[in-house]
This record gives structure tokens, sequence and C-alpha cells, in this order.
């Protein structure tokens, strides 16, 4: 469970998150729509403890995170899969090697274990035998795949999307956001997904939350959210943002 | 006049922080060096990047630089009849003094670049990030390799630059100087210690722990875009450069009263 508690954070003299409060529910997949530039990366980096808070609380089952050590932090990370909004993929390594990074560094299992997982998840994003290419051979598109994959490799119990199907070409959008899903519903993990379009929010989401100036504006379910799209979009997004 | 001195101090400041983040980060790569770690595939191919890749280029510096002493010295001792210890006179000064100043400029222009560009551009594109998500140490994973092998192979580069400098001196001695090949030969073996090698090779170990630790250092301390990277670079390879020089002045005294 993910319990965030009055967050701010400033960088320099711009305020990004002014008192945000969220919880997201075990099990559950939370939606976080916002225009660009709102500060949702900044959000996700917070919940990982990549940026600590001016001030404010973020438990992670029970545990607040903002004034951990590196040490105690390398722990609960083990819980966490992350997508980069870049997908910060490891340009130095080949694409086996970015997916098994975890299982190689953190695992005891065989390399011809090893191999067949990777192989597995790869399939998961729609990518076959593209192993031994380098990352810079790669799509952007592609890359977003392979980062969802590494997110997946180690199973973790919740996972951070950050636009996962931004730049992903719209044959694998649906691929991409069923992933998502089947996740959610087979591994019952926890999920925070970030994204600035609504369509595919509508598609995974349990619930989704609005990002406006700094905080969580409203939370709805998708039932509700589509009632109530004009509305929302118009006072909060800035309609053409999307 | 206040804008001078403010910007005098703010540049202090600025170099206090630094040298306080470069402490830091030696000692957290000392600790990181002794705890267990699978990455050993990383140090051996940051070996050969540090090692192998700089063969040539030390090797046509060294030559060069061999050739060069060979020629001043044998000049200036031939007036008092003394060109026979030239031998002697180019395999202290290679030792002690050209080959480890040389061999730690170069890395801290090809190496302290690279390093610094390299971490630079994965700090830019979330890649650390994403090493400490995977629950992995930025320096374990980045800096202790190339820390050690900075550390291994400078002074490993010394002695190659050693054998060709001396290469180079014989070269200009017997060809040119019209010095006896055997003497040549027999003055550097009869006039180096074991003490001016070691001071090389302390001196190299020392400028490679230099090079690494101010070009990772810096590396990770990009912020924000590209146009960083640049800087990263620039400043990885002029302050090793400054810290190698003054590191040198003091070895000089050190070893003068040694
Ligand atoms: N490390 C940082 N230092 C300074 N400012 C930052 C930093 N990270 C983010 N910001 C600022 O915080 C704000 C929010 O950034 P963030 O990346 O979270 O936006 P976003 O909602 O993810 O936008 P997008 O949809 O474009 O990805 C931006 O104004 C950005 O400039
Ligand atoms: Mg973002």
């Amino acid at each position: 469970m993910i319990k965030i508690q009055n967050l701010y954070k400033k960088f320099g003299g711009h305020e990004v998150l002014s008192g945000l409060d969220l919880e997201v529910k075990s099990g559950e997949l939370m939606v976080i729509i916002g225009p660009s530039g709102c500060g949702k990366s900044v959000l996700l980096k917070h919940i990982i403890g990549l940026v600590s808070p001016d001030s404010g609380a973020i438990f992670i089952d029970g545990i607040d995170i903002t004034n951990l050590s590196e040490a105690k932090l390398k722990k609960i990370r083990f819980l966490f899969g992350m997508v980069f909004q870049g997908g910060a993929l490891f340009d130095s390594l080949t694409v086996e090697e970015n997916v098994a990074f975890g299982l190689r560094l953190h695992t005891d299992k065989s390399e011809e274990e090893i191999r067949r997982i990777v192989k597995e998840k790869l399939g998961l994003v729609g990518l076959e035998n593209i192993e031994d290419r380098r990352i810079d051979e790669l799509s952007g598109g592609m890359r977003k795949r392979v980062a969802l994959a590494r997110a997946i490799v180690m199973n973790p119990r919740i996972i951070l999307y950050d636009e996962p199907t931004t730049g992903v070409d719209v044959a694998m959008i649906d691929n991409v956001n069923r992933l998502i899903r089947d996740l959610q519903d087979r591994l019952k993990v926890t999920s925070v997904v970030v994204t600035h379009d609504l369509e595919n929010a509508y598609k995974v989401a349990d619930r989704i939350a609005v990002f406006h100036s700094g905080r969580i504006a409203r939370i709805e379910t998708v039932e509700k959210m589509r009632e109530m799209e004009e509305e929302i979009l118009q006072k909060y997004m800035g309609k053409s943002a999307l | 006049m206040k804008e001078i001195v403010e910007n005098l101090g703010r540049q202090a400041l600025a170099f206090l922080r630094h040298l306080g983040g470069i402490f830091l980060l030696f000692f957290s790569t000392i600790y990181w060096t002794f705890q267990p770690s699978r990455l050993k595939k990383n140090i051996f191919s940051q070996m050969v990047f540090v090692g192998m890749d700089s063969l040539l280029i030390i090797g046509v510096t060294s030559l060069l630089i061999g050739m060069v002493t060979a020629w001043q010295t044998g000049i200036a001792i031939e007036q008092f009849g003394a060109k026979t210890y030239i031998g002697g006179i180019v395999a202290v000064a290679i030792a002690r003094e050209m080959a480890p100043l040389m061999v730690g400029l170069m890395c801290a222009g090809r190496v302290g670049s690279s390093f610094a560009a390299e971490i630079g551009s994965m700090k830019v594109t979330e890649q650390i990030d994403a090493l400490k998500t995977l629950a992995v140490e930025p320096v374990q994973y980045l800096v202790v390799p190339r820390f050690l092998a900075c550390l291994v192979m400078m002074p490993v580069l010394v002695i190659f630059a050693n054998v060709i400098g001396l290469f180079g001196g014989w070269l200009v001695a017997t060809r040119n100087l019209g010095v006896d090949s055997a003497i040549y030969i027999n003055h550097v073996l009869s006039f180096t210690k074991f003490k001016d090698l070691y001071a090389g090779l302390t001196k190299a170990a020392v400028y490679g722990i230099i090079t690494s630790i101010f070009s990772c250092y810096r590396g990770l301390e990009v912020r924000g875009g590209s146009e960083d990277i640049s800087r990263a670079t620039t400043f990885a390879v002029v302050f090793s450069c400054l810290a190698i020089l003054v590191a040198d002045y003091f070895f000089s005294v050190l070893f003068n009263l040694m």
C-alpha cells in the first residue's frame, strides 16, 4: 500500500508539489493524469525514493521512506519496478543484459534460466529475437517496451509506470495496456500509471487521480470519470493539453 | 568591487563544495571496493579501456620523450665529456618523472574525459536513477571498476612507457650521439635503483586515483542537459591535470626528503 501525506517539493523557487495527498490501495491500479510539466514524474520519483521531499511523508507498507538511509531504501526498492519516461535503459548493454540486470545481480538463477525468463518477459511486451541488439538500434517505442520488461523481471509487488504508452506505436499500445492490466489482475500488484492520455487511462485504471497545481485535485472511478470528462478536462487539464 | 568580491566568494564556496564531494566519493569508493560484488566483468572491460587502448598513444609519446631527453641531456653533458653517462640520466629522468607524469596527463585527457562524459550522459538519461531503482549502488557499479582500472593500469602503463622511453633514448644515443650500445645499457642498469622505479609507480597509482575520482565525481554531478556534459568533460580533464601537477610537486619534495 502507498500512502502519501502532505508532500511538498520545490525546485529553486518553483513549487512542484504543494501539499499532495494520495492513497493507493494494495492491488489497486491508480492512474494519475495531468498536463505536461505539472510534476507527475517528480511524484513517481518521490514514491520510489529517488527524490526526497521538502516535507511530508510517503508510507510504503506502513514504512515512511522519506528519511530512510540509502541502505534501507535499497531493501525497499526490491518491492518496486519502475518504467522511466525515457526508458532509462543502459545504453552500454544489450537488450538481454538490460532485462536480465536485476536477475544477474540479485538472484542465483542459472544463465539458462535467466535467458528463458528474459525471453518470456520480452514476449509479454511483444518483442522477439532482439536479445542481442544494442539499445541505440531500437526505436523509441521498442525501448519503452524493453524498459517495461526490465521493470517486471524481478516480479515486483509495486510497479510505477511513467507514460508507458507514449511513443509506442498504435498497434502495440493495446498490447502494453493489456499487459499492465494483466499484471494487475493475475499477480495482484499495486500500480501507479502516470499519463496525460485519458483514453489509455480508461483502459487500465481502477481509479483515476487528477493532478492539478501541485496536488491531487480529485480521484474518481473510471465510470464516474467518463461521465464528468468534459467538466474535468476543462477545469483541470486546460482541454487543449489532451 | 563588491561584485568581484562576491564572485570570488562564490567561486571559493563552489571549490570547497567540490573538494568535499570529491573526498566523499573517494571514501565511498574505498568502502564499496571492499563490498562483495558480482561486477568483476566491469573491472576487466575498464582495464582494457584504460590500459590496452592507451598503449599506442603512450607508446608514441614515450618514444618521443625518450628521444628528446637523450638529445637534450646528451648535448648538455657532452661539454663535460660525460656523454657516456647518458643512459643513466635518461633512465632516471624517465622512470622517476617523465613516464608517470606523461601517463598521468595522457590518461587524464583520454580516460578522464570519457569517464565524465559517459557517467554524465547516464545521469542525464536517468540511467543512474534506474540503477538505484534496481537496488544497485551507482558508486559500486560505475566508480569502483573505473577506480580500480586506473589504480592498476596506470602503473602498468608507466612500466611500458619506461621501456619504450629507454628505447627512444637508446636510438638517439647510439645513432646520433655515437654512444656505444653496451655502455648505454650498462649505465641504464647501474644508475637506476629500485627506488626510482617505485617512485614512478607510486606516482602513477596516485594519478590514477586522482583521474578516476575527479572525473567520475564530475560525471555524477551533471545537472540538467547535455551542455553540462561538455562542462563536465572539461572540468574532469582540467582539474585532473591540475591536481596531478600539484601532486607531482609534493612528490618531488617528499622523495627529496627520503
Ligand atoms: N531535478 C530537477 N531539478 C529542477 N527542476 C526539476 C527537476 N525535476 C523536475 N523539475 C521541474 O519540475 C516540474 C515538473 O516536472 P515533471 O518532469 O515531473 O513533469 P511531468 O508532469 O512529468 O511532465 P511531462 O508530462 O512532460 O513528463 C517541471 O517544471 C520541471 O522543470
Ligand atoms: Mg514526466
